[in-house]
């Protein structure tokens, strides 16, 4: 159990910055369900700069930016085009599913994994520089959101655009960057699993964490304090389900399943013993058109 | 030099051409008011000017200084303040940070929360509007809301104020208080455009008054020599004469048991307090029984309990049937319209209708299962047509385009297409409960709807009329019932005072 807990903050990473990255996003007011490509995306594009620059801290820099690459597709369909979000989220996901894994073959000539790359440095604990940046940024955003005008706009956009235009923020510029750093911060959260904990991409990645990210942000009632909070949780139940995976006994293993499901199961009981209580931000998921009549 | 200036202003929506070559001017230190019909252009004018609509054609200069079409943030600069009919605030945010969205005072990186709170507390005070400037801005009356919007505005350096129909959510004391604010922002300097269609307070509050018609600019006369009579004449164009409308008579019907009989009802509101403690009264088929009181002391709640939306305990009966219990009529909202009551709600665009469907679709809702709308099991196109043209011709709503989106109409013309339906679209009602059916409305769509309630009450319907407004209150209604704190205060004729009325309102014996 110690090892589980000692383990949190080295598999914490990911999940953190994905979540982060969700709370970004949607408190603009764009629904975000496109995390999970954006790892995937950030994963592998970070896993290839590290092979090939040597660097794994390069590499870090090319999973941010094809997180915020993959965003920038977001962007463009359900800000400018005003496609409906969820849509465009999930197309995302399909698209990274299906093109990574054809990136994977073609860069490596692998369909499983790809070669060691360099991975970054670890602590004593097996830390990396990471597991102080999934601390320090909870706290980071939740001042940009508490204490500056960026904040300030930011809240008023996913509850209210109509009246933050009014006031003269720039809705759409403002959403834009959101979903820009959203998925900058997915990126950096994928490029975490390979790089930083891995050493290598994975077909597989992020198996399911950009959801489990998602549900951490619910969970958290979309606030940096308490989607990371959940976010480390979750990280800590994940860690454990490994610790039960290398168990011989039968009965852990079944155990297994109960902890991979328990972040989502935990999410919906919230949901519904919160019901009314829990409110994701007024206008999220709402495209906004600038004439529409309120 | 005027304060305001626009000129030549066109602006489309679709096929509807909401404003027409306009051109208009407010000077420094004056009020003008801007009055219309409901879909005159009064709305969509005030988009225009201060940049949250794209002019199709046309200039808009504040203070001489031309402004970038389509950029509400130019607008602000130059110093233009616009209050929207619906309030532009984050309901979740506080006072002050409504106020200072968008130009927050900083101190590095931060906000400068101390500097912007004093700034928004002084603000307030100068313009002697009081305001506490820490409080969350969805816990607030309308009026407060409609403080923060002005204090917003003022903070902001607005030498030209916009007030889009200030006075069409606030109660008799509350107006009263908000056209004295308006002469003295106007006595310190500042430009004021007023929009309205009440003719009393524009008449009493303006300098100027300029009259739009169906998106055109009628006349501009000084208020001094304008007369009520006159300005209705040009709000209404010839063809929307009302007065001709057949009114009746009511005839209360002498059996024992009246149409509607609420005794001892209780419920609470969304958020779980107390809104109606121990509300007893009846209705008789034929009448039209005026609901006063100042917002909030339960009006809401009792049209929810009737039309279904809420449950209450204490007793409900429809020509003595039970409303409560699990076979009551009031169970449930398709049960309470099956049992011919029908709903005119306080908000239209979340209770009324579905903006993205076209006019004969929302026209259709409700009764889309029945003839002439529906035919066995499908829709019956050419029927649901016929009906809705027909619909639209007797409630003139502009523009009678069945394929036209209701989002797409002005408030007023939307309100009618509320009221065409639930009153003419189905079979005759036995009870209809209108909340605030005319607010936003002119002059002549506010008669068409009140004869549209009297008719429906002349056919047999108990008629509850739910207002804010004791002229509207005194025109349409028989009795009028007043609500205090859930309870009714007491009962009086149209005939009776303000005074009367307004001590009831505020919970004294009369």
């Amino acid at each position: 159990m110690s090892a589980a807990l000692s383990g949190v903050l080295e598999f914490a990473p990911p999940l953190v910055l994905a979540a982060l990255g969700g709370v970004l996003s949607e408190r603009a007011g764009v629904v975000n369900i496109g995390l999970e490509g954006m790892m995937r995306f950030g994963a592998f594009a970070a896993a290839v700069g590290a092979f090939f620059t040597g660097s794994p801290w390069l590499g870090l820099a090319c999973g941010a930016l094809a997180g915020a690459a993959a965003a920038a597709a977001h962007a463009l369909l359900s800000l400018r085009y005003r496609a409906d979000q969820v849509v465009s989220g999930i197309a995302l996901n399909l698209v990274a599913l299906g093109l990574v894994t054809f990136l994977l073959e073609a860069t490596f000539g692998s369909s499983g994994v790809s070669p060691p790359v360099p991975a970054l440095p670890r602590d004593a604990s097996g830390r990396t520089a990471l597991a102080w940046v999934a601390v320090a940024l909870p706290i980071l955003l939740h001042l940009v959101f508490a204490r500056t005008p960026l904040g300030l706009r930011i809240r008023a956009t996913g509850e209210n655009p109509h009246a933050a235009a009014t006031a003269g923020v720039r809705v759409l510029r403002l959403r834009a960057g959101c979903v820009l750093g959203s998925g900058l911060l997915a990126g950096l959260g994928g490029a975490a699993l390979s790089v930083g904990i891995l050493g290598q991409f994975d077909a597989r990645m992020p198996a399911g964490q950009g959801f489990m990210a998602l549900a951490a942000m619910v969970f958290g009632r979309w606030t940096p304090l308490g989607a990371a909070a959940a976010a480390f949780f979750f990280a800590a139940a994940d860690a454990f389900q490994r610790q039960l995976s290398f168990s011989v006994h039968a009965a852990d293993l079944r155990l297994q399943g109960i902890f991979l499901a328990l972040p989502y199961a935990l999410t919906l009981l919230l949901l519904t013993a919160g019901a009314g209580r829990i409110r994701a931000p007024a206008a999220d998921g709402i495209p906004y058109d600038p004439e529409g009549r309120s | 030099m005027s304060a305001l200036e626009l000129r030549g202003i066109v602006k489309r929506f679709g096929e509807v051409a909401a404003v027409d070559g306009v051109t208009l001017s407010v000077r420094a230190g004056e009020v003008l008011a801007v009055v219309g019909e409901n879909g005159a252009g009064k709305t969509t004018l005030v988009g225009v000017a201060c940049g949250l609509y794209r002019a199709d054609a046309g200039t808009v200069r504040v203070l001489g200084r031309e402004l970038p079409p389509g950029d509400p943030r130019a607008a602000i600069e130059a110093g233009l303040g616009a209050v929207h009919q619906h309030f532009m605030l984050v309901p979740p945010l506080r006072v002050w940070e409504n106020v200072v969205l968008g130009r927050e005072p900083r101190r590095l990186f931060a906000l400068d929360s101390a500097r912007a709170r004093r700034e928004v507390a002084e603000s307030a005070e100068r313009s002697g509007l009081s305001l506490d400037v820490d409080a969350r801005v969805e816990g607030l009356s309308v009026a407060a809301q409609q403080r923060v919007e002005i204090v917003k505005q003022l903070w902001r350096g607005a030498r030209v104020l916009i007030l889009d129909e200030p006075t069409s959510v606030l109660a008799p004391g509350e107006i009263d208080e908000l056209l004295r604010t308006v002469r003295a922002l106007a006595a310190g300097g500042r430009g004021v455009m007023f929009i309205s269609h009440k003719l009393r307070e524009v008449l009493a509050v303006a300098d100027r008054i300029a009259v739009l018609r169906r998106g055109r600019l009628v006349q501009v006369t000084a208020a001094s020599e304008a007369s009520a009579v006159q300005l209705a004449e040009a709000v209404m164009s010839a063809s929307e004469d009302w007065s001709s409308t057949p009114t009746s008579t009511p005839t209360p019907s002498s059996s024992s048991l009246p149409r509607l009989l609420v005794r001892d009802l209780h419920c609470d509101d969304a958020r779980g307090r107390p809104a109606l403690r121990g509300l007893s009264f009846r209705v008789e088929a034929g009448e039209v029984l005026g609901i006063a009181g100042v917002d909030g002391n339960g009006q809401s709640e009792l049209a929810e309990v009737l039309t279904g939306l809420r449950r209450p305990r204490g007793v409900l009966q429809l020509d003595g049937q039970q409303g409560l219990g699990p076979r009551g009529w009031a169970r449930n909202p398709g049960a309470a319209r099956k049992s011919g009551i029908v709903h005119l709600p306080e908000d239209r665009h979340g209770r009324a209708l579905c903006l993205p469907l076209t006019l004969e679709e929302n026209l259709s809702l409700g009764w889309q299962a029945r003839a002439p709308y529906a035919r066995a099991a499908l829709i019956d196109r050419p029927g649901r047509r016929r009906k809705a043209e027909e619909l639209m011709a007797e409630f003139r709503v502009h523009p009678p385009a069945p394929l036209a989106r209701a989002g797409d109409l002005s408030g007023g013309n939307q309100q009618k297409l509320v009221a065409a339906r639930e009153l003419r679209g189905g079979p005759q009602p036995r009870v209809v409960v209108a909340a605030h059916p005319t607010r936003g409305l002119d002059v002549g769509a506010a008669r068409l709807v009140h004869a549209a309630l009297r008719s429906a009450a002349a056919g047999g319907a108990a008629v509850l009329l739910i207002s804010l407004d004791l002229d509207e209150l005194r025109a349409a209604a028989d009795r009028i019932l007043v609500l205090y704190d859930g309870r009714a205060a007491g009962e009086a004729p149209p005939t009776a005072s303000d005074e009367s009325l307004g001590r009831l309102m505020l919970g004294q014996a009369a």
